[in-house]
């Protein structure tokens, strides 16, 4: 087969037309729209569990227990905190399914305008 | 028309739908992108999904002088790379061997011309022949003749998406040609 031949031959194959069925595009585009909202409800999560952990922290400190009870209560509330974080991370895919089919969530996607 | 780029910055502003119009412009050139590398819908479907789940997550990161095409493809290829390897695609391609797609625009294009019936039948054997060649290709060399026959990328694009420099691209194509001019004269002799 010459050099000709070939190019031709594979130009021919790359260029035949393949496409993405609706379904597909449709598919996509929600689980565009449930990755930006895991995505958002991640930042707020991380952001309250700091906030609550930061809190309760200064909390510990400036109390009047004891050293030893100071470091106890520190210890279950770093467990409960972990604890909370694992389940949401297991649970993920549901909790974004739940949240981007709320009412709540739908309303601020029907706010942001259209484009399309 | 907004630019791929505007589109991004709207997306980053907070507009969730700006990312629906990239969806909607690359479907078919990311769809058959995705086709050829994996070569079964199945996983064409799942790689095209995880794709832009990917880019969305990267969009943060994304820099304006980077072509957004080049730069999505580069996506596709990672993460077909990490999770898209030999072992699945063979499995999936049993499954979808008789009914694609690709085989009904082939019988489409057939119909369609006016040459004789001898003519067609020999120019798609020499196709199909020439397709299960290249798939047989290691992907250092199937990706590159892929990228370079869609005649929509430029060396340049094809070096960037597979980071390695523009001459490396030339010589893993000739290279990828002689192997296939090789296949084929082997088939014809057999």
């Amino acid at each position: 087969m010459d050099n000709e031949r070939l190019e031709q031959l594979l130009s021919k194959i790359y260029s035949c037309e393949v496409h993405p069925s609706d379904k597909l595009i449709q598919r996509t585009k929600s689980e565009s729209s449930r990755t930006r909202n895991f995505d958002r409800l991640v930042g707020i999560a991380v952001l309250m569990n700091l906030g609550v952990f930061v809190g309760f922290l200064l909390l510990i400190i400036f109390s009047d227990y004891s050293i030893i009870i100071k470091g106890l209560l520190f210890i279950l509330f770093s467990s409960v905190l972990n604890i909370i974080a694992l389940l949401l991370l297991v649970y993920k895919e549901k909790i974004a399914v739940f949240f981007s089919q709320s009412y709540f969530l739908e309303d601020i996607s029907k706010t942001q305008g259209g484009l399309l | 028309m907004l630019e791929d780029k505007q589109l991004i910055q709207l997306y980053k502003a907070g507009n969730h739908e700006a990312v629906h119009i990239l969806i909607e412009r690359y479907k078919s050139s990311l769809y058959k992108f995705c086709y050829h590398l994996v070569l079964n819908n199945h996983d064409a479907d799942d790689l095209f999904q995880d794709t832009w789940v990917k880019a969305i997550k990267l969009f943060y990161s994304y820099e304006d002088s980077n072509q957004f095409k080049a730069w999505l493809f580069k996506i596709t290829l990672n993460t077909y790379r990490d999770r898209y390897r030999k072992a699945k695609r063979w499995l999936n391609r049993i499954k979808t061997v008789f009914v694609t797609e690709e085989h009904e625009n082939e019988i489409a294009e057939v119909e369609g011309t006016d040459r004789t019936v001898e003519e067609q039948i020999v120019d798609k054997e020499l196709k199909d022949s020439l397709k299960d060649a290249v798939n047989k290709l290691n992907d250092t060399l199937r990706i590159p003749i892929m990228l370079f026959y869609f005649k929509e990328l430029s060396y340049e694009n094809i070096a960037d998406i597979l980071e390695i420099p523009v001459g490396t691209v030339k010589s893993r194509l000739n290279a990828g040609k002689a192997k296939l001019r090789e296949i084929m004269e082997v088939k014809e002799i057999g």
